[in-house]
């Protein structure tokens, strides 16, 4: 299974076997990362995943081909995790879910450490993108975060977010400026 | 350190930081799994609807089904009423409605008119401002401590 197309009809043969196949075999990649850039949390973003993918599989035979397959999985993946923080946010304040998350040791994905990166030589010329990714605002930071993940692709990052791409490139370029002067900050804090 | 070095070592740190694992087949056995047991779970909890849920359905198809509904009717009254605007305007057709009915309506104050009206008024700011507040944080933590 290659394309979307055989994947569609396999869908109207009613072999929905084949079509999660298929589909976590060229998708489960690309929403992972999603997951990623919304939950931000390695563990909860695999399981987010997962989740997306069971419910891919419940709503198979009432998917009416008017999107693209990929538009659909996706669609699916970012309401998931959406809902999913929506509800830890209302059960939990966001705050005491940081603080919670942080004292049970539960890694951040990104940062030196994550990445394996000594804190010596090479390293150390090397800001801690963890901590700077905490403090920039929510549209930019998804997207920032996609942009790495995704080869650099804006047209990717477009396609995973549902936006145009001319957005994406506006967000980046403000998003990575937001970066830098926070960087900067702790460059002259240090 | 030039503004130009911070951006190059920003996303020098960017593409070397930003990782994510690889997904592999163990990640689909694990999805299998997890259908495996909704299935399962569902078949236990409900034998005998399990096996036509998928017939029944589902809230968003009655929900557009009634959507559809509401439109035909909508679109019927407005072709009766142009109908009628047509007929009254080029035809000459007057339609004779003669209910015979003969009820006595309650006399009203301008006084109470005003002040009904003010304490409707003051009702409807409160269940507005209300339902403003419950989407904001507190409003929601609040709905969801009741939920």
């Amino acid at each position: 299974m290659e394309r979307d197309a055989d994947l569609l009809a396999a869908l109207r043969a009613g072999d929905r076997r084949t079509v999660l196949e298929g589909l976590m075999d060229r998708y489960r990649q690309k929403v992972l990362h999603l997951a990623v850039s919304i939950v931000r949390n390695p563990a909860l973003a695999e399981d987010m995943s997962q989740t997306v993918f069971v419910k891919v599989w419940q709503a198979l035979p009432k998917f009416d081909g008017r999107a693209a397959l990929s538009t659909w999985l996706y669609t699916i993946a970012r309401n998931t995790c959406l809902s999913a923080i929506e509800r830890e946010r209302r059960l939990v304040p966001l705050e005491d879910f940081q603080e919670a998350a942080d004292d049970d040791g539960d890694p951040m994905l990104f940062g030196r450490e994550a990445a394996g990166v000594e804190t010596s030589g090479q390293a150390a010329a090397e800001y801690d993108v963890s901590r700077l990714l905490e403090q920039l605002p929510e549209p930019y930071r998804r997207v920032v975060v996609l942009f790495y993940l995704e080869d650099r692709s804006c047209e990717e990052v477009g396609e995973l977010l549902s936006m145009p791409t001319g957005t994406v490139k506006a967000l980046l370029h403000r998003g990575r400026k937001k970066l830098a002067a926070l960087a900067g900050e702790s460059e002259a804090e240090s | 350190m030039s503004r130009k070095d911070i951006e190059a070592r920003l996303d020098r740190s960017l593409a070397n930081q930003i990782d994510v694992p690889r997904l592999d087949r163990r990640f689909d056995a694990a999805v299998w799994a997890r259908i495996e047991a909704a299935e399962q779970k569902s078949k236990a909890t409900n034998p005998v609807t399990a096996d036509v849920a998928d017939l029944a359905p589902s809230r968003a198809e009655r929900a557009s089904r009634w959507l559809a509904i509401s439109n035909y009717v909508g679109i019927a009254v407005t072709l009766a009423v142009v109908l009628l605007f047509v007929l009254r305007t080029y035809g000459g057709y007057e339609p004779s409605l003669n209910l015979d009915m003969n009820v006595s309506m309650p006399v009203v104050s301008e006084d109470m008119v005003t002040r009904i009206t003010a304490v409707l008024g003051q009702l409807l700011g409160v269940v507005a401002l209300a339902f403003g507040l419950s989407f904001t944080s507190v409003g929601r933590r609040l709905r969801a401590s009741f939920s």
